[in-house]
């Protein structure tokens, strides 16, 4: 079905065909999924057989230089008289060497165990309690991977080293003389301008977010919880446990995510629906034409999205408080007896989940108003002209032209609007914090999602096994929606980050 | 027939003004209660009237003489410190990254962005217990400089919609400045990045805004260290329970102060943040 | 702390200090320092226990050698206390006189802002990085003990403390028997603020006198019983106590029937009474009191300042009421909380962080804190002196220690439940017979105790 023969459909042939081509690409999805999954595998053992061949073949064949280079780095580039670029590869060599005999090595030694002696305090001859530092878990376990990462960088360096001498022989059996670095840097600026740009950008995301997260990931796999709390506690690796107890085992545990997940998923399909639909609605009122003050609306709508979105969510937190401004508006205007407690009725948690998605529309339609009035201009106006001549009313332009022309263009920014939902900590975690409160679950209130769960067992509870566990889990259900959805979208399909 | 369809127009218009006025109201009027709440001249907190039945300016002169519990004026200094420092970092970031990806061709280039991809999959919050300990090993936790890294290292990650941009620039502009014997270096500073004033705008607008808005990262990384506290962190701290109750005045003026140069930058830069993200949308 | 020189020194520093330690004291949480113990010289061990000789705060600040021993002498000394932003003032002072007191010792401290009431949970994301003194309120308490956070009392101050101090204070700042902190107040229960020019000190002694004066004047009454700090007054009136197990599961000594017919006395009071308000007093009391619209409410001297300046001249205090159960008046018994002083067991500097812990704690201290601040104190002599009777919070205060239950041996699981029973008791939309108050009472009990 082309995109023609898809507008012409009604509403609810059209849901339905969405909903069908959804569940029919799932299979689709997950197949290519895992045989990408497969492929990379397969290529990265290929890859790892033809690298020792290489390394095998590059020594044999080579030259002194090359030969060398295998045992020191930039030997090939000293012979070739690269100076600078030789000295580089040597200072990686011996501080590689020196962080792994100083640093690095003694914690990666400890990995396995992530520490044997635990602290404890003890007495001093006079009395006075000293404490005795034993290993710390933490540590050994963030350094350990600190360590692996750099052996993984080193190994690339090592390989790119015997790569550049294998290449200068080359240039020298040619007749060539090997690039001067000035040549090099220039091409920096040229060919590997890529390199240029991405450099820094790549560090710092490696240091602050690839790091993190590893590190983040393995707590999954251990046992760092409040009674196991380094410096005085040491932890250890439990496999997938954490993963038994959330699901399973811990009764507690498997009944406060499964409603948890509920309502994270409920949450986020009509959070972003809602502030979508609505938006769209009050922006094509904007831009009705013929209509005047327009810009005083529009202002009107982006001072919500101007100001800073943590002091609209505690000023609506105040004021819909017990004793806040509209409880008291509401008294006094005579309709209420007793002050609804719009988000801490624990026997009404409905109540608390309602006004959180209603203020939720309103910080959200602002954001549809101006990311939507571009697109809404750009449809072109023949589409409408012709409908209107075969009598179609405002209602069905709007449901067969607008909608489906602004969902077919703005699918990826819906999609990460849901998933941005899907982490939606703010709007939890200042408006109701996650209350009110319910009894039968686990350190987490009725409208807790699974980010502000996360929040409150790292922050309150020192639980960040269970919490990683969780953080994974997100990222599990994120991943698997956006790579359905991804896939299955015209508008990506051309330049789609899955390629 | 013609007249009915203009009356049918002008009742329908007639409906729009009405409801676009009242959601108006709606959309305005929590901002005006809080502006009006600021200079209050109320004693008690919670009061059972909306209006004030007097005026003060005195919650603004206190947030920036009494110091001692919340030092504003010190938060105000830093956050600043912050937001200028991280939108520069993170500008130059957001637009090599985004522009390597979209006109750069090299063969990590779809890796690495299905990992960008990928990264940003996982809760945010996840992270940022490693990234104390790591800031912490080069002795720049709880400390601003730290926070400044940190804003600008994950900007990053943020390059689609920049990107989204670059991608409608045509690439005939690329080839034939190639032809004149440009490099890719030049072709950058020279002829893309002057010809996208909407997308830097736009970038530099949302990375100058961000430390503004976050809290939960700088509570994270800044812990005790109350003299590097940011605005929203000490905003945050004002509307705590026990504290509500003394700080809510000088919480809404503290809140205006930083609101009105942001909404005034915002509405005057609306029409490239509009432009940036309806760029970036239509193409993904 | 991250080079592994310097850890590998403090370790190897320490590991000596314990060697050369006598054995028996019963400081270690673990095998390890009785194994390193023995090599030792057993004569001095055999007799240590009894030979603790008790040293008051006055002998500690005379003798620096026995008080710091060397720190300070050469390396300069670096502490940072924590203590409650409004309190800052206080603690600097109290702090400057500490250091003015040894000032042939290099000592820096540094007060910083920290709510007492997180206390442990700041503690335990970074101890290294956290305070070397900090406050906490005695709730904390078991999240810090049992992970051993905070470092066990020096003996010759804990002979001192126990000697000194409220029975209910030593009960809070021990683990297992032995003192791991110093105690700060004996102040952190909640009693009644109100307006005396609106209720009589007659009426305010019960609840049935409080609401029927609300009703009259059409103004509120206001207890957060949707909180478990507060909640917890319907089951403890009923005689009801609590305690943690040796794996640190709660353990709950509740009457069920004697429960529910607490619970059916409040309910039949209040539930259907507009006039009795169950919000965030902490947050609201203090304005709802200014603009006369409630005359009286429960909240702590946490909010002392705000409810002085709310009421004015008509501010006064008093224990919490009397609740008719079963046609007979009965004293409501509250949880009653401390605030203690714990050192961090990571401090690099354990003598000057005990003696300064064990200074704050001291009379004078408490006595300053008192003055310009409103806490009431700890040690006995104190609470029994004029200062405190002539008090009329500081009063109603201690009236209501007698009638209440210390806040010790709580697990986390205990507070959201409890708040949850307090709120379901007072609703009038709830089931209120004794049938639905029971099973209210059967899923608090299951809950606080299922984790």
């Amino acid at each position: 079905m082309n995109y023609i023969d898809y507008v012409q459909l009604n509403p609810f042939q059209k849901f339905v065909y969405k909903l069908k081509s959804f569940f029919m690409a799932i299979p689709g999805a997950l197949a290519g999924f895992f045989k990408a999954v497969g492929k990379a595998i397969v290529a990265f053992f290929v890859g790892i057989g033809n690298f020792f061949k290489d390394y095998a073949n590059n020594f044999a064949v080579g030259g002194l230089a090359t030969k060398l280079s295998y045992v020191i780095m930039g030997a090939g580039c000293f012979l070739n008289r690269q100076i600078i670029k030789g000295v580089l590869f040597l200072a990686m060599e011996v501080g590689f060497i020196a962080y792994m005999v100083g640093f690095g090595g003694g914690y990666l030694s400890q990995f396995g165990t992530l520490g044997t002696k635990e602290a404890y305090t003890g007495l001093d001859d006079f009395g006075m309690p000293v404490k005795v530092e034993g290993d710390n878990s933490m540590l050994i376990l963030l350094f350990g991977t600190l360590t692996l990462v750099i052996i993984v960088l080193f190994i690339y360096l090592y390989i790119l080293n015997i790569k550049v001498a294998v290449n200068n022989e080359k240039t020298v059996k040619a007749g060539n003389r090997p690039n001067t670095i000035l040549q090099d840097l220039k091409l920096l600026l040229d060919e590997k301008f890529h390199v240029t740009m991405l450099a820094v950008p790549t560090t710092l995301i490696s240091c602050f977010t690839i790091l993190p997260l590893i590190f983040m990931i393995l707590i999954a796999f251990t046992n760092f919880d409040h009674d196991h709390q380094p410096p005085n506690q040491l932890f250890k690796w439990v496999g997938f446990g954490n993963f038994g107890d959330i699901f399973i085992s811990n009764q507690l545990y498997a009944q406060t995510f499964g409603k948890i997940l509920g309502w994270t998923l409920i949450w986020a399909v009509v959070a972003t629906f809602s502030c979508y639909i609505l938006g769209v609605i009050v922006a094509l009122m904007i831009n009705k034409k013929g209509l005047k003050c327009k810009s005083i609306f529009r202002t009107c709508f982006v001072m919500a999205v101007a100001v800073p979105q943590f002091v609209t969510l505690l000023l609506m937190a105040q004021m819909l408080s017990q004793s806040g401004v509209v409880n008291v508006i509401l008294h006094n205007l005579g309709w209420v007896d007793q002050p609804i407690k719009f988000l801490t009725d624990t026997s009404n948690p409905t109540m608390a989940k309602i006004t959180i998605i209603i203020v939720n529309i309103w910080i959200g339609i602002p954001y549809t108003i101006l990311s939507t009035t571009g697109i809404l201009m750009n449809i072109p106006e023949d589409l409408y002209e012709s409908a209107r001549i075969d009598g179609a009313s405002p209602f069905v332009q709007f449901m067969k032209i607008t909608l489906p022309y602004l969902i077919f263009v703005t699918t990826p920014q819906l999609i990460s609007t849901f998933v941005g939902n899907i982490n939606n900590f703010n709007v939890i975690f200042l408006l109701s914090g996650g209350g009110p409160s319910n009894v039968h679950m686990y350190q987490a209130g009725e409208t807790d999602l699974l980010v502000t769960w996360l929040y409150k067992l790292t922050m309150n509870n020192n639980d960040n096994n269970l919490a990683a566990a969780i953080g994974i889990i997100v990222f599990i259900i994120c991943g698997t929606l956006s790579l359905i959805t991804f896939n299955n979208t015209k508008s990506v399909k051309d330049e789609g980050a899955f390629g | 027939m013609i007249k009915s369809y203009k009356a049918r127009r002008t009742v329908a218009n007639t409906l729009i003004y009405v409801i676009l006025t009242i959601l108006s109201i709606i959309w305005i009027l929590p901002l005006v209660w809080i502006v009006m709440t600021s200079f209050s001249g109320e004693e008690a907190t919670f009061i059972d009237h909306v209006i004030p039945t007097s005026w003060t300016f005195d919650h603004y002169i206190d947030l920036f003489t009494n110091t001692k519990v919340f030092d504003y004026p010190r938060a105000f200094l830093n956050t600043l410190i912050i937001s200028i420092f991280s939108c520069i970092i993170s500008t130059f970031s957001v637009l090599m990254v985004s522009y390597a990806f979209s006109r750069l061709r090299f063969k990590a280039r779809k890796p690495f962005m299905n990992v960008a991809m990928i990264l940003g999959m996982f809760p945010g919050f996840m992270t940022m217990i490693a990234i104390y300990y790591i800031l912490k090993v080069v002795g720049l936790s709880q400390n601003i400089v730290g926070l400044i890294i940190v804003y600008s290292a994950g900007a990053a990650l943020n390059y689609f919609i920049s990107k989204g941009f670059f991608d409608t620039v045509p690439k005939a502009l690329d080839e034939a400045a190639t032809i004149d014997g440009a490099t890719k270096n030049q072709i950058f500073w020279k002829i893309i990045l002057p010809m996208s004033k909407p997308i830097v705008v736009y970038t530099v607008l949302t990375t100058f805004i961000a430390p503004w808005t976050d809290f939960i990262l700088a509570k994270m990384l800044l812990r005790d260290a109350t003299d590097q506290y940011t605005v929203a962190l000490v905003l945050w701290n004002m509307t705590d329970k026990e504290k509500v109750d003394t700080f809510f005045y000088n919480f809404c003026a503290g809140a205006v102060i930083v609101a009105v140069p942001i909404t005034a930058l915002f509405l005057k830069m609306q029409k490239f943040y509009v432009e940036g993200i309806t760029g970036g949308a239509v193409k993904g | 702390m991250f080079s592994k020189t310097k850890k590998v020194a403090g370790v190897a520093l320490a590991a000596a200090m314990v060697v050369t330690a006598f054995a028996g004291c019963g400081g270690g949480s673990n095998g390890s320092s009785s194994n390193t113990s023995s090599g030792s010289n057993s004569n001095t061990s055999a007799s240590s226990k009894q030979e603790v000789k008790a040293i008051t705060v006055d002998e500690m600040l005379k003798d620096a050698d026995l008080a710091l021993k060397d720190e300070g002498k050469n390396e300069q000394v670096s502490l940072k206390v924590w203590a409650p932003s409004d309190a800052l003032d206080t603690f600097e002072e109290q702090c400057k006189a500490f250091t003015d007191n040894f000032s042939d010792r290099k000592i820096k401290i540094e007060v910083v802002a920290q709510g007492e009431s997180d206390a442990a949970a700041n503690v335990m994301n970074d101890p290294s990085a956290a305070a070397d003194v900090f406050g906490f309120v005695s709730d904390q308490a078991s999240k810090l003990y049992p992970g051993g956070y905070v470092s066990p009392v020096r003996a010759q101050y804990a002979a001192a403390i126990k000697d000194t101090n409220l029975q209910g204070a030593i009960d809070v700042a021990s683990n297992d028997g032995n003192l791991v902190s110093f105690p700060e107040t004996g102040d952190n229960g909640y009693f009644i603020y109100y307006n005396k020019s609106l209720i009589s000190e007659d009426q305010i002694k019960s609840l049935e006198g409080i609401m029927k004066a609300c009703d009259d004047q059409g103004k509120n009454f206001m207890m957060n019983l949707g909180n478990g700090f507060y909640g917890c007054v319907i089951p403890l009136t009923a005689g009801g106590t609590y305690e943690l197990d040796a794996d640190g599961n709660q353990v709950l000594n509740y009457d069920k029937d004697k429960t529910v017919k607490v619970a059916k006395a409040f309910a039949d009071l209040l539930a259907n009474d507009s006039h009795f308000v169950n919000d965030d007093t902490d947050k609201v009391l203090a304005s709802q009191l200014r603009t006369k619209k409630a005359l009286a409410g429960v909240s702590g001297t946490w909010k002392l300042n705000a409810m002085k300046k709310a009421l004015g001249d008509d501010f006064a205090c008093a224990k919490l009421p009397t609740i008719k159960v079963d046609g007979k008046d009965t004293d409501m018994i509250s949880m009653f909380g401390y605030k203690l002083i714990g050192v961090n067991a990571n401090t690099k500097y354990p003598y000057t962080a005990q003696a300064l812990a064990y200074y704050l704690s001291g009379e004078k201290c408490q006595q300053e804190r008192m003055e310009k601040l409103g806490w009431g104190p700890s040690i006995t002599k104190m609470v029994e002196s004029d200062d405190v009777k002539n008090n009329t919070c500081l009063k109603a205060v201690y009236e209501q220690q007698a009638h209440s239950v210390p806040q010790i041996g709580l697990a986390g699981s205990f507070w959201d439940p409890t708040g949850a029973f307090g709120s379901y008791c007072v609703e009038k939309k709830n089931d209120l017979t004794e049938a639905g108050l029971g099973k209210a009472f059967d899923d608090m009990v299951k809950s606080i105790t299922a984790v």
